[in-house]
């Protein structure tokens, strides 16, 4: 797949992917076109082009989780809660028609890191666990309890309200 | 649940402009590789000629008269 193609294809995808667990417009765009660059000096390294969009997915997932890691370091886990729910509430930001999504995403602010991708990968992108493992790192058991709970935390915080 | 609303806004006409602004950057890495590739090149054909002109040469006269011995032990084993 020729690069421009791969731009084209992924940019929207990866965008919302990076948004849904950042949150803020200008992170995600800040960690999509470093996700990008990495992907062009890299793509030469991948052998197999039937693994390119978890391979694409792992590049992405490990940019937002280390943005987010550097900002739970910098303002703890409180602070990084705060600061997403306020980039949440910024009217420029947020489609406040969308009731229910909205409500949705104050309850993914809460989750972990991981948990959040764990469920975006799955609730959005519709991935399966196997394949969820292989961008993640992480086991297909260990995978499911993640989704478990994130699910679980999301349906308890979405009643409260 | 449905998976397709998205509370998020983005600004209008975001993603074009944001795709060609990847692939500009892509293209700026491409022309500093090729410039690092040709500048590298370029080095090469002037430092192995200025290297292999300036090397010591063997001394072929060693040789010959090697040779020369050889050639002439062997004929005076066939001789005997």
């Amino acid at each position: 797949m020729k690069y421009e193609d791969l731009v084209n294809t992924y940019y929207q995808p990866l965008y919302w992917h990076i948004r849904r667990m950042v949150v803020s417009h200008d992170d995600t765009q800040d960690i999509l076109q470093d996700t990008f660059l990495k992907i062009y000096r890299h793509l030469w390294t991948l052998r197999k082009p039937e693994a390119l969009r978890g391979w694409i997915y792992r590049i992405a997932g490990r940019e937002a989780l280390r943005f987010l890691e550097r900002k739970s370091r910098q303002l703890g886990t409180a602070g990084l809660e705060t600061e997403l729910l306020e980039r949440l509430e910024d009217s420029e930001q947020v489609n406040y028609r969308e009731t229910e999504a909205l409500a949705l995403q104050r309850a993914m602010v809460r989750l972990s890191p991981l948990q959040k991708q764990v469920f975006c990968l799955r609730y959005y992108n519709e991935m399966e666990y196997e394949e969820i493992a292989r961008i993640t790192g992480s086991s297909v058991n260990s995978l499911k309890v993640s989704y478990h709970n994130a699910r679980k935390n999301i349906e308890e915080y979405v009643k409260q309200q | 649940m449905s998976s397709s609303n998205n509370p998020f806004l983005v600004p209008e006409d975001f993603f074009p402009a944001a795709q060609k602004s990847i692939l500009a950057s892509a293209a700026r890495i491409r022309r500093r590789r090729i410039g690092i590739a040709t500048s590298l090149a370029a080095l090469l054909l002037i430092a192995v000629p200025a290297y292999l002109s300036l090397r010591p040469q063997p001394e072929p006269d060693l040789y010959v008269e090697a040779a020369d011995l050889y050639d002439y032990d062997i004929v005076l084993q066939i001789m005997d």
